[in-house]
C-alpha cells in the first residue's frame, strides 16, 4: 500500500475516499515502521555475535574501529588470535595493529573480512597466516555461523555466503533469522548488553590457561614438498591482489602449532610459490628455538599459544616488524584509546593471574595496587587478630586504618583509596555497585558466614579471615577472589 | 510455493499491490495469473492438471445447461465426474490399489504386477478436483448458472488463498465475488486490517504450535511400540491439538489472504474441540468439505429421508469417504471408518442415554455438563486421530493396546517426556502458546467471532500490540529454518 499512487486510493478503498484512504495508509506505514523496529531489536538480541568464543567478536571490534587508524592486520584463525597480542605491539612500539581472525577462519572468509576491513581501514601490512591453506571445509556447524553470520549484510557478506552456502541454503543465511532465531534458548545478558571488550578489543583472545602441546620438528623440517590445490592457489594470489590493490604490504605466516606432514608439504609448495614472487614468507614452527617456546607453558591447548606463548611470538614479530617498516608510534594519541584500554585489558589478565596463583597475601595486595579499572572488596571475618598472619601487615599497604581494622569488617579498594563500607556485627546489611548489572551484597550474619558476601547466587565468603573480591570494571565480571 | 515461506511473504504483497492498481478489467486475469505462477513453484507441469480440470468442468457445466434431456445432462455430468474423479484416482490412489490388488494376487500365489509409473501426487488435487465437480452439480442441479467466461471459471478454480488446501468453495459464494471483482470497489481497511490479522494469527497456530507440537508427537507416533498409556495419550491429544493449529492455521492464512484482496471465503473452522457431539464436531471441523459431502454425497444417497438402516448406510459410506479423500492409506479409511461408527452408535444409543440421565436426574442446561460432553468428545476424535496418524492399522492397533494397557503415571514425575522431541523450555513456550490459543478460540466460541473481528473492535494500541506479540512471536519461536525440519502443511498431501 505503501507505495501505491495518491489518485489510486479512491480505486482501492471501498467507499473510503481519498481521505479515508490516506489516513490508513498512514497508519499502515507507522504500524510497518514500528514493527520493522521490533524485528530489528529482536535481531540485535538473537544474531550471531561471537567470533573466537565467549561473546569476543573480532567482527564487532572492527565495526567499533573509527576509520583508517589500523596499521597493521594479522589474518587468520584461531591459531592468529590466541598467538597475535597486539596489546604487545602497542606496548612497546605503539603499533595499532588489529586481529582480523575468526575460529577456522577458511579460506573464503579470510579474504571476504580482509574486504571488509578494507572499507574503513587503510592498513601498511597485512599478515595472513597460513593454516586455512590445510582444510577447505568447516567442520563444526558453529564455525560456519562464526564465519558467514558476522558480518554485516552487504555485497561482500552476500558474495561470502555464496561461494561457501549451497543454492537451497542461502536464504537462510542471507535472511539469518532462520538460522538464529532459535538462539532464544541461549540469550544471555550480553545478549542485550555489548560485551565490553567488543568496543575496545584488537580481535585477540587472552588466555593464560596452559596446556601442553608438542612439535615434531622431523616434519617441521622435513623439505617435502605437496600439491597446492587450485583453490589454494588462487587464495593466495586474491590475497596478494586484494592487498596491492591498497597498497599494503602482504607477509604470510605460520604460527606454531603441531603440524602434520600432509600440512607440512602444503606449507612448504605456499612457500615455493610464494618465494617465487618474492613474498615474505616465515614458518614461526621453525623458529621456536629462537622464540624460547616451552611446549608445557606457552601453550592453552595442543592448537594454540596461551597469553605466555603469544607474547613471545608478538615480540619477534614486532622486532621484526619495525626493521622491515617504517610504522609511526600513536601512543599518547586520544583516538587510539581502544589500544590503551586494550592494554589495560591484557596487563590486568595477566595481574588476576597472579593474583590467582599466588599463596602470599602480601603479593596479592602488591599486585592489586598496581592494578587500575579493578575493584576490590576486602573482608576481615572470624578470628582474624589470632591468626599466624599479620593481616595488618598485609593490609597497611592498602592505607588500612588500625582502629578501623581491629574490628573486622568490609573495605572497598579502588582507585588508591580505602573505604570501610560495613562492620562485623550481625544484621548489617549494605550494598555496592561494582557497574550497572553487578551489584553486591555486604552483610554480617554471623562469623564466616558464606552469606556475608554474595553476588546473585555466587557467596564468596570462604573459612579463612581475610578475602579479597577484585572485579574487574572494563570486562564487567568478577575477576579473582582468594581468601587468606 | 507454502504460506509459511518467505517466497509467498515477497509474493503475497506484490500480487496485492498490484491487483489493487490495475485497472478492473485486467483483475481476474492478474489473479489467474498469480494463481498459476503460485501453483507452478511447486511443479510446472502439474499445472497442466489444473487446466484438465478446469476445461472438462467448464465444458460439462455449459453442456449440462444448454441440454434439454435430463438423461443427457447426467450422461454429461457422469462423464465429468469420471474424468475428474479418474485423474484423481490414477495420481492419488493407483499405487494404494495395486498394492492391495497385488497383496490379494500374492495370496493366491499369483506373480505380482509391476508398477509402470512414477507418480507424484499433485498438492491440493483433491480439493480443486472436488471444488470444480461441486461447481458441475450445483449447474445440474440449477442452484447456479453455467459459467461463460472461461478466465473467471479458471479463476474460480485455481484461486490461489484456497487452491492448494481449501476452503473448498461453493460456487455460488465465490462466483459472486469473481464477477463483482471487476464492479465493485475493492477492499475495505477494515477488511484488510482483519485478513492481515487473520494470516498473523494462521501463522502462529502453524508455525509456533503445530510445528512444534509435531516434534512431539513425532516423537511419540515413533516410539509408539515403547510407549505406555501416558505417552500415548499425550500423543494422541497432542496430535489433535497439532492437525487442528495445522490445517486451521492454513485455513486462517487462506482466509486472511483472501479477505485482504477484498474476498470472503467460507469459514473452514469454528472451534472444533469444543463440539458437545460428533455430529457437532462435523459442523464445526474441515466445514468446506464436511458439508460438501453432505450436499455431494450423503444427501444424494438419500441421507435420513429413507429408513434408519439406509440412514446409518449413507452415513458410513460417507464417513469412508471422507476418509479416502483424506489419503490413499487404510489408515484413513479407519479413520473414516471410526467416525461412522460414533455417529451409527450415538444415534443408536441416544434412548439409552436419554434414559439414564433422566434415571440419575443429570441437569443438562448446565455448563458442567457441557463441559463434560465437550470432553468426551475431545477424548472420542483425539482416539480416531490416533489412527489418521498412524503409518499403519497394525501400529495403529498396538498404539491402542499401549494406551490402554501399558499404564506409566511415573513418566509425569521423572521428566522422561522431555525425551520425546521437546526438552522442558519448548513445552513451556509450547503451552504459553496453548493457553493463547485456547483464549482466542473461547472468545470465538462465546462472541462467534475470529480473532480478526475482535481486534479490530478494539482500540488502535490493543490491536497492535496484539499484532507485534503474534508477529514476533512467529518470527522468534516459530519453528522453521535450518535447526528444523519445518514440515509441510499436513493437508497439502491430502
Amino acid at each position: 500500500m505503501i507505495l501505491i499512487p495518491a489518485s489510486s486510493y479512491t480505486l482501492i478503498f471501498n467507499g473510503a475516499g481519498m481521505k479515508k484512504g490516506l489516513s490508513y495508509c498512514t497508519k499502515c506505514v507507522c504500524f510497518f515502521v514500528i514493527l520493522a523496529l521490533l524485528i530489528s531489536s529482536a535481531y540485535n538480541a538473537l544474531k550471531w555475535k561471537d567470533t573466537t568464543g565467549e561473546y569476543l567478536s573480532s567482527v564487532e571490534q572492527l565495526y567499533s574501529t573509527p576509520e583508517g587508524l589500523i596499521d597493521v592486520v594479522f589474518v587468520g584463525s584461531s591459531h592468529c588470535y590466541f598467538g597475535i597480542q597486539p596489546a604487545v605491539l602497542w606496548e612497546k612500539y605503539g603499533i595499532a595493529s588489529f586481529d582480523m581472525s575468526v575460529s577456522s577462519q577458511d579460506k573464503n572468509s579470510a579474504y571476504h573480512d580482509l574486504i571488509e576491513l578494507y572499507k574503513t581501514q587503510n592498513p601498511s601490512v597485512i599478515y595472513v597466516d597460513l593454516h586455512a591453506l590445510s582444510y577447505d571445509k568447516q567442520l563444526v556447524v558453529s564455525n560456519v555461523y562464526r564465519n558467514y553470520l558476522s558480518l554485516k549484510t552487504s555485497p561482500n557478506s552476500i558474495a561470502l555466503v555464496n561461494k561457501y552456502v549451497e543454492e537451497e541454503d542461502r536464504e537462510a543465511f542471507y535472511l539469518r533469522f532462520p538460522i538464529i532465531h532459535t538462539r532464544y534458548r541461549e540469550l544471555q545478558k550480553n545478549d542485550f548488553v555489548e560485551y565490553a571488550p567488543n568496543s575496545f578489543g584488537r580481535g585477540e583472545y587472552i588466555t593464560c590457561r596452559a596446556g601442553e602441546s608438542w612439535l615434531d620438528l622431523d616434519i617441521v623440517n622435513d623439505p617435502a614438498v605437496g600439491d597446492l590445490s587450485e583453490k589454494n592457489r588462487e587464495w593466495l594470489e586474491n590475497m596478494i591482489a586484494l592487498a596491492e590493490e591498497h597498497n599494503s604490504r602482504i607477509e604470510f605466516i605460520v604460527i606454531p602449532f603441531p603440524v602434520g606432514a600432509e600440512e607440512q608439504a602444503i606449507l612448504n609448495a605456499a612457500e615455493e610459490m610464494l618465494a617465487k614472487e618474492n613474498y615474505a614468507y616465515t614458518d614461526y614452527n621453525r623458529m621456536t628455538d629462537q622464540l624460547g617456546m616451552d611446549f608445557q607453558k606457552d601453550f592453552a591447548d595442543a592448537e594454540h599459544l596461551n597469553v605466555y606463548g603469544a607474547q613471545k611470538l608478538t615480540s619477534l614479530l614486532g622486532e621484526e616488524l619495525v626493521k622491515k617498516y617504517d610504522l609511526p608510534d600513536h601512543r599518547g594519541d586520544e583516538r587510539y584509546w581502544q589500544w590503551d584500554t586494550d592494554l589495560k585489558w591484557y596487563e590486568n589478565t595477566l595481574a588476576c593471574q597472579r593474583m590467582s596463583e599466588t599463596v602470599d597475601p602480601r603479593e596479592y595486595v602488591s599486585v592489586m595496587t598496581d592494578l587500575s579499572d579493578c575493584i576490590t572488596l576486602v573482608s576481615l571475618d572470624g578470628d582474624f587478630l589470632n591468626s599466624e598472619i599479620d593481616y595488618f601487615e598485609v593490609l597497611e599497604p592498602l592505607g588500612m586504618n588500625y582502629e578501623e581494622y581491629r574490628t573486622g569488617g568490609k573495605w572497598i579498594y579502588r582507585d588508591g583509596r580505602l573505604e570501610k563500607i560495613s562492620e562485623n556485627r550481625i544484621g548489617a546489611e549494605t550494598y555496592y555497585d561494582f557497574s550497572r548489572y553487578d551489584r553486591i551484597k555486604i552483610a554480617y550474619e554471623g562469623p564466616m558466614n558464606p552469606e556475608n558476601i554474595a553476588m546473585g547466587r555466587k557467596t564468596y565468603q570462604g573459612s579463612s579471615p581475610l578475602t579479597f573480591a577484585t572485579y574487574d570494571t572494563i570486562l564487567e565480571k568478577m575477576a579473582v577472589c582468594r581468601q587468606f | 510455493m507454502i504460506f509459511n515461506s518467505i517466497d509467498f511473504w515477497i509474493f503475497f504483497p506484490i500480487v496485492t499491490l498490484i491487483y489493487a492498481v490495475i485497472p478492473r478489467k485486467l483483475r481476474c486475469v492478474w489473479l489467474l495469473i498469480a494463481s498459476y505462477y503460485f501453483y507452478m513453484c511447486w511443479n510446472v507441469k502439474y499445472a497442466a492438471l489444473i487446466v484438465f480440470s478446469t476445461v472438462v468442468t467448464y465444458t460439462a457445466g455449459l453442456l449440462i445447461e444448454k441440454l434439454k434431456s435430463r438423461n443427457a445432462k447426467k450422461w454429461v455430468m457422469f462423464g465429468g465426474f469420471a474424468l475428474n474423479l479418474g485423474v484423481l484416482f490414477f495420481f492419488k490412489y493407483f499405487d494404494f490399489a495395486l498394492n492391495n490388488l497385488n497383496k490379494i494376487l500374492a495370496a493366491f500365489s499369483i506373480q505380482v504386477i509391476q508398477n509402470p509409473f512414477d507418480i507424484l501426487l499433485p498438492v491440493g488435487i483433491s480439493f480443486y478436483t472436488f471444488q470444480a465437480l461441486g461447481y458441475m452439480v450445483d449447474v445440474y442441479r440449477g442452484d447456479c448458472r453455467a459459467e461463460r467466461n472461461f478466465l473467471q471459471y479458471a479463476l474460480f478454480v485455481s484461486f490461489f488463498p484456497q487452491l492448494v488446501a481449501g476452503p473448498i468453495e461453493r460456487s455460488k459464494n465465490l462466483f459472486r465475488q469473481i464477477h463483482e471483482v471487476k464492479e465493485k470497489r475493492l477492499m475495505s481497511p477494515a477488511a484488510m486490517t482483519q485478513g492481515f490479522i487473520m494470516m498473523l494469527w494462521g501463522m502462529f497456530m502453524k508455525m509456533v504450535i503445530a510445528d512444534r507440537v509435531a516434534l512431539f508427537v513425532n516423537g511419540v507416533f515413533e516410539q509408539y511400540y515403547a510407549i505406555g498409556t501416558v505417552e500415548a495419550v499425550l500423543g494422541a491429544v497432542g496430535f489433535a491439538i497439532q492437525i487442528y493449529c495445522d490445517f486451521g492455521g492454513y485455513s486462517a492464512i487462506a482466509i486472511g489472504a483472501a479477505k485482504v484482496m477484498g474476498f470472503d471465503l467460507m469459514e473452514n473452522f469454528n472451534t472444533p474441540y469444543f463440539a458437545t457431539s460428533i455430529a457437532d464436531f462435523w459442523r464445526r471441523w474441515h466445514i468446506s468439505l464436511s458439508t460438501w459431502f453432505r450436499d455431494y454425497l450423503y444427501i444424494p444417497l438419500g441421507g435420513n429421508r429413507k429408513s434408519k438402516f439406509r440412514k446409518y448406510v449413507n452415513l458410513m459410506i460417507t464417513f469412508i469417504c471422507s476418509g479416502l479423500w483424506h489419503g490413499a492409506a487404510w489408515t484413513y479409511v479407519a479413520w473414516g471408518m471410526i467416525h461412522g461408527f460414533y455417529r451409527v452408535a450415538g444415534d443408536l444409543l441416544k434412548p439409552i442415554r436419554e434414559k439414564v440421565l433422566n434415571l440419575l436426574q443429570v441437569k443438562r442446561d448446565v455448563f458442567s455438563f457441557r463441559l463434560g460432553q465437550m470432553a468426551v468428545t475431545f477424548a472420542l476424535t483425539s482416539f480416531a486421530w490416533i489412527f489418521f496418524r498412524a503409518e499403519s492399522i497394525d501400529r495403529a492397533v498396538l498404539y491402542v493396546k499401549n494406551l490402554f494397557l501399558r499404564w506409566n503415571p511415573w513418566v509425569i514425575f521423572d521428566e522422561s517426556l522431555f525425551n520425546y522431541g521437546i526438552d522442558r523450555r519448548e513445552h513451556l513456550i509450547l503451552l504459553a502458546a496453548l493457553l493463547v490459543l485456547v483464549i482466542v478460540d473461547i472468545v470465538r466460541y462465546w462472541k462467534g467471532v475470529n480473532l480478526g473481528e475482535v481486534l479490530c473492535r478494539q482500540n488502535l494500541v490493543f490491536r497492535w500490540l496484539v499484532m507485534y506479540g503474534l508477529a514476533l512471536s512467529v518470527i522468534v519461536y516459530g519453528v522453521y529454518g535450518v535447526d528444523f525440519d519445518s514440515s509441510q502443511f499436513i493437508y497439502f498431501n491430502f
